[in-house]
């Protein structure tokens, strides 16, 4: 516990700042996917995967802050490199820091390829993604508060975006577009319901974040969080909603991305492409999502050394420029879908591991403070 | 250096040091039996305190020292030359008693004092309607008297190697954060060395803790009432010499939308005319671009009737419409800037000249569609709503890069460019604490930024200052 | 460092300017007809586009633009088209599709799918059938005071706008192919004699054209059976006396029921609230009695419209009212053991109309009139 005392803390977030990120965060390419992996389950049945989905990342979220707020002052990179020796964590850091830099990566690619299906279909797609990445970078380079303060900024455009999904609904409801229920019969429901639980993945930067919490500000942290995690899923609910309100389960297999179709039906005399101003604005949130994997990614490379180096500014640009020569050479859409599952299968792993890692730490934690 | 004890010696050392000024004066008094020399810029002094204060009572000494004949507050000795040189430069008189190499600085200058006046570019329409003068210490003096309180810190500082300004630090005890203040201190102290002249320009390095910075970090204002009330709530002012304007510390994006009118009306009109702003402030940025992406790229945001409209409107013009945009920006530059710098009875005409009759003959003449017109001055009329010129200022610099990246990207690179504009203000801080705090989803924190809030919620506002850690 | 990346930023911009297509080079293309020529295999492929004059002075002047092109399929007819434009071809601000009959017996949403997977595509468009020489129609390029494009465009709003027309847009055209349990139903325009008006409906069956139409009168009731809010304006024959009433607020309800043997059975009462309007030659006030009678009376004469309406459905295997959707909805295992298509001309769909007479008064809304 020595070196605890001694660490220098040098950020701090309030809870509202937790609510911020982990809201956006939690929204990210997985509303361009609605309705996960183009189930054959029915609306209904979607939803309540998506609720089941959000109350295992409730789960998850409480397990993290039960590890966060025990005591340690200090982001899980710290905890690594002070727990475990320096070789395991030197390489428990840089393969952190690989997934996070590929998760910035595919999520962009993904976000560069539905722009350029949707808005700009001529542009060179590596353009697209550099200027991405490098907004990404430059967002990154920041402080934790900063990218705060950049998320609560776009919460105007998940605003918006909810509003017309609440109008949408509002004028298209039927309750028989929606059910059946239980009748999924012999489709996977499993890989939908895994689809639905990698959307609720904010919790890497969780890892990173609770423990920068005010020590009385903990239990706020946890309501904070709670009220994130269900804003959003409240918001894929009713994304979801929307698909089937106006689509079939058989006509969203021939329909890309069902939400930003269902959005032209809301052309008026003002505004025509209503669509194209939701996807504008869902870059926004997007934007945010790869700013944060970066700026973990960065901050895991500047861990690398035995104490941390506060050059995570330079790390976020290096690795973003690395990002961009693999993102040179995927130009095919269905390598970029493949890219994405595997990112999303990733991050379940992850996950589980992480819940296993952090039970034993808090198992021998308990044990510690019995002893002791 | 040390001063000589002749008289002669010292004149010739001065004289060289003054660049032999021919408004330099020399006076040799007889006191007492002993010869006085008396030197001072005739150009710098109030003749009449020297005649009253200085040398009558030296004339009729009864034969006690020098120092207490003089019936001058500001008197000081000193028996170093740059001390010495300092003192007549700034308006002093000095005397030499011939014999000793102490010197008497005496306070004579001149005070050309203007009278506190009518405030020329921050007008309201309600409350109080002084201004800030030149003058440091009338301009101290209109603080102190708006706020009589004994919690007003004011602190001086000389700036700049040359010219010594003075700057004066004003806060109130308790309201302010002691750290910020600290650190200013040690910002002012940092800079006080180089060799610039103390300019308001120059002292926004003292505030920004970044390289750059597009946006105001500082506000500058004429108005007493508004110092006075940013020193309530905790900010720290700072007094320029010869500067009819104050600078507030530090200062937060949202305070560039408050404006004293704001408090003097009810709270629904306040919050009407603060969203106006804010409005007109995100026009300005984005409407130009707006009307690139709509018109260089496949129309989809428009309906049919209007995109029929813009597509007549734009049917005869050569230039595609980011040159008519530049073109229609940079001629409403011009006229702004002209009718700034010309006399205002011919900054009249440079209305009419610019605005009806350059119009005109530009639509007739087919180089700029009307639309571009429209636009143009439609962005020109929502910067002007913009209540401070510094911010004014900096969104017309931003809108040249949404521009640009409209005409590369449309839509899309509008919402890069506002992504890359909110990532610049998140990262901004000044005097340690950060620039700009987003505000919208939380009620609490849209108090007093996005809309005014009723005057008891008003009173109840936090005095925070935002954590420097 | 920060300034090499500017810099590299910088360059890779140079270039730039890729999706750009100017505004005013662009040709805006207002109505889209496609045609299948009766004698040969090759569509007929018109398009009018749209163009203000002399707008920049104030005032303008709208005005048509006539293209055609035959040719195999739409694809290369408008590619065709677009050769003798003096401009880019740009259909985003595409407001109408017309479709003959002959055409419509295709597959139709296939045919047109391209459109939807480029993305400027006018998915937002309506479509309507027309019975006639649609090249003919759009040549005239104005009609009355207006432009074609503009009248079609206005006659279909109002129509729409009234509920005596469906509001398809071009995406249902093209998702209707793949919904199984639910059908669209267009608007039918003709021309006759100069003059162009709404005809009624054109019911489709899995995205293609039944060949079975309906007339404006049915196609209100059908909407009031499909859940259209509006009100619509309708008349009646009773005795030989002309019956006329606004809907003020309608009612509707679906029942289905499964007998033992698996039989579907669909039951649709529509609950009809109405201010009667005009009652024939009994001109004067009304009695209570005879209201009651009119309201029977009219009951039963819609009962009869409605039923003749639900066989012209079935006849054509055309799912409107989603059925389907509400078997599959209440009823999945039912569903899955079905083969909807065969099965929905066979099931017993039974409207019961009830109309109540609320108000006598004057009109409310003589504007509709």
């Amino acid at each position: 516990m020595t070196v605890i005392g001694t660490m220098n803390i040098r950020e701090h977030i309030t809870p509202r700042q937790l609510f911020v990120i982990v809201f956006v965060l939690q929204l990210g390419i997985q509303m361009f996917m609605l309705p996960y992996g183009k189930s054959w389950s029915t609306g209904l049945e979607n939803m309540l995967i998506i609720l089941s989905a959000a109350l295992v990342s409730q789960l998850l979220l409480v397990l993290l802050w039960v590890f966060g707020a025990r005591g340690y002052r200090m982001n899980l990179y710290t905890w690594l490199t002070s727990r475990l020796s320096r070789v395991v964590s030197v390489t428990i850091l840089f393969l952190l820091a690989i997934y996070f830099a590929c998760s910035a990566l595919v999520d962009t690619l993904y976000l560069t390829n539905t722009v350029r299906i949707w808005v700009l279909s001529t542009t060179p797609s590596f353009v697209l993604l550099v200027v991405f990445i490098a907004i990404g970078a430059y967002g990154a380079g920041s402080s934790l508060q900063s990218i705060a303060n950049i998320s609560q900024t776009v919460i105007f455009a998940i605003a918006i975006i909810g509003v017309l999904l609440i109008i949408l609904i509002m004028r298209e409801w039927d309750l028989k577009m929606i059910l059946p229920i239980w009748h999924v019969g012999e489709h996977n429901v499993i890989s939908v319901w895994l689809r639905c639980c990698s959307a609720f993945t904010a919790f890497e930067l969780l890892l990173y974040a609770f423990p920068l919490l005010n020590k009385n500000d903990r239990r706020k942290g946890l309501i904070a969080v709670t009220w994130a995690n269900w804003l959003s899923a409240l918001l894929y609910l009713m994304g979801t909603a929307v698909s089937f309100l106006l689509y079939t389960t058989e006509q969203m297999h021939s329909i890309t991305n069902p939400l930003f179709f269902a959005m032209k039906k809301l052309h008026n005399g003002l505004i025509q492409g209503i669509d194209m101003i939701a996807i504008c604005l869902w870059i926004l949130v997007l934007l945010i999502r790869t700013m944060m994997c970066l700026f973990m990614a960065a901050k895991a490379i500047d861990h690398l050394s035995r104490q941390e180096q506060h050059k995570h500014e330079l790390w976020s640009w290096i690795v973003a420029g690395c990002c961009l020569i693999p993102g040179y050479f995927v130009t095919k859409h269905e390598w970029i879908d493949q890219l994405v599952g595997y990112r999303l299968n990733t991050t379940l792993i992850l996950m589980g591991l992480m819940t296993i890692v952090f039970f034993a730490a808090y198992k021998r934690g308990t044990a510690a403070r019995g002893t002791g | 250096m040390k001063m000589n004890n002749s008289i002669e010696i010292n004149k010739q050392w001065i004289t060289d040091e003054l660049q032999n000024s021919s408004d330099l004066t020399f006076k040799e008094v007889l006191y007492n039996g002993s010869t006085c020399m008396i030197v001072y810029f005739d150009t710098l002094v109030d003749a009449t305190i020297i005649n009253e204060h200085i040398l009558r009572p030296m004339l009729d000494s009864s034969g006690g020292p020098l120092q207490s004949d003089i019936s001058i507050i500001g008197k000081e000795e000193s028996d170093q030359l740059d001390i010495i040189i300092h003192a007549i430069i700034t308006g002093n008189t000095v005397i030499q008693q011939d014999g000793s190499a102490n010197f008497l600085l005496l306070a004579s200058e001149l005070h050309k004092d203007r009278t506190v006046d009518v405030t020329t570019n921050e007008r309201v329409i309600r409350g109080s309607k002084q201004a800030f003068v030149e003058l440091f210490e009338t301009n101290i003096n209109l603080i102190r008297t708006y706020i009589a309180s004994p919690k007003l810190a004011i602190t001086y500082y000389k700036m700049g190697e040359t010219t010594k300004s003075k700057v004066a630090v004003a806060y109130l005890k308790g309201a302010c954060d002691q750290g910020i203040v600290d650190n200013l201190h040690q910002k002012i102290i940092e800079h006080s060395h180089e060799d610039i002249e103390v300019r308001l320009g120059f002292l926004k390095r003292v505030a920004q803790d970044d390289r750059f910075a597009f946006l105001p970090l500082m506000l500058v204002t004429e108005r007493p009432d508004r110092v006075k009330a940013y020193l309530a709530e905790g900010k720290i002012a700072l007094i320029v010499q010869d500067n009819a304007d104050v600078i507030i510390l530090p200062v937060s994006f949202w305070a560039f939308f408050q404006s004293t009118d704001d408090y003097n009306m009810s709270w629904a009109f306040g919050s009407m005319i603060r969203l106006l702003r804010f409005t007109c402030f995100l026009l300005t940025l984005v409407l130009p671009a707006l009307y690139i992406s709509v018109s260089t790229f496949i129309p989809y945001l428009i309906p049919t009737e209007i995109a029929l409209t813009l597509q007549s409107s734009l049917q005869y013009i050569a230039m595609p419409p980011i040159i008519e945009i530049l073109f229609m920006l940079l001629t409403l530059e011009i006229i702004r800037e002209a009718s700034i710098r010309l006399a205002s009875p011919i900054g009249q005409t440079i209305g009419v000249v610019g605005g009806i009759i350059l119009g005109t003959a530009v639509v007739q003449s087919n180089l700029v569609s009307t639309m571009a017109i429209i636009i143009a001055s439609f962005t020109g009329l929502a910067s002007f709503v913009i209540p401070y010129y510094e911010m004014n200022l900096s969104v017309r610099l931003i809108t040249y890069p949404i521009i640009f990246s409209a005409q590369l990207f449309g839509l899309v690179g509008i919402v890069c460019c506002m992504m890359l504009f909110i990532i610049h203000l998140s990262r901004m801080k000044t005097l340690g604490s950060p620039y700009y705090q987003a505000t919208f989803p939380f009620i609490d924190s849209m108090r007093d930024t996005l809309y005014r809030p009723p005057n008891r919620n008003l009173v109840k506002r936090s005095r925070k200052q935002p954590s420097t850690k | 460092m920060r300034k090499i990346t500017f810099l590299f930023l910088c360059l890779l911009l140079l270039p730039g300017c890729w999706d750009q297509s100017l505004i005013k080079d662009l040709k805006m293309v207002d109505v889209i007809g496609v045609e299948q020529l009766e004698d040969s295999k090759e569509i007929k492929l018109s398009m009018v586009t749209s163009n203000i004059q002399e707008a920049n002075q104030g005032g303008g002047r709208p005005q048509n633009q006539y293209f055609e092109d035959i040719n195999k399929d739409i694809y290369t007819a408008a590619h065709d088209i677009e050769l003798q434009m003096a401009g880019k071809i740009n259909l985003i601000e595409d407001r109408l599709f017309l479709f003959n009959k002959s055409f419509a017996k295709n597959d139709l949403g296939e045919q047109v799918s391209f459109v939807g997977k480029i993305p400027s595509s006018p998915l937002v468009a309506k479509a309507a059938l027309f019975d006639g020489d649609i090249a003919k129609l759009l040549q005239m390029k104005e009609l009355g005071n207006t432009t074609v494009s503009e009248y079609l465009i206005r006659l279909l709003d109002q129509a729409t706008e009234q509920s005596s027309a469906p509001k398809v847009l071009l995406s249902d055209l093209i998702f209707s192919k793949a919904d199984m349990k639910q059908d669209i139903v267009l608007p039918l325009l003709e021309m006759n004699e100069q003059i162009v008006r709404l005809k009624g409906s054109s019911l489709f069956s899995a995205g293609i054209y039944s060949g079975v139409d309906l007339d404006v009168q049915q196609t209100e009731l059908l909407l009031s059976f499909s859940g259209q809010k509006k009100r619509p304006l309708m008349y009646s024959q009773i005795h030989k006396q002309s019956i006329v009433f606004i809907v003020k607020k309608i009612e509707r309800q679906m029942r289905i029921q499964v007998d033992r043997g698996g039989k579907l059975h669909v039951e649709l009462p529509l609950r009809m609230l109405v201010q009667l309007g005009s009652n024939g030659d009994l001109n004067g006030p009304v009695s209570t009695a005879e209201l009651h009678n009119f309201e029977r009376l009219l009951s039963e004469d819609y009962t009869n419209k409605a039923e003749k309406i639900m066989h012209s459905l079935q006849g054509a295997n055309c799912d409107f009212l989603g059925i389907g959707q509400h078997v599959y909805a209440h009823h999945p295992k039912l569903w899955a053991s079905l083969n909807w298509r065969e099965q929905y001309p066979k099931i017993a769909i039974v409207p019961k109309v009830k109309i109540s007479i609320v108000d006598t008064g004057t009109y409310d809304n003589t504007s509709e009139l």
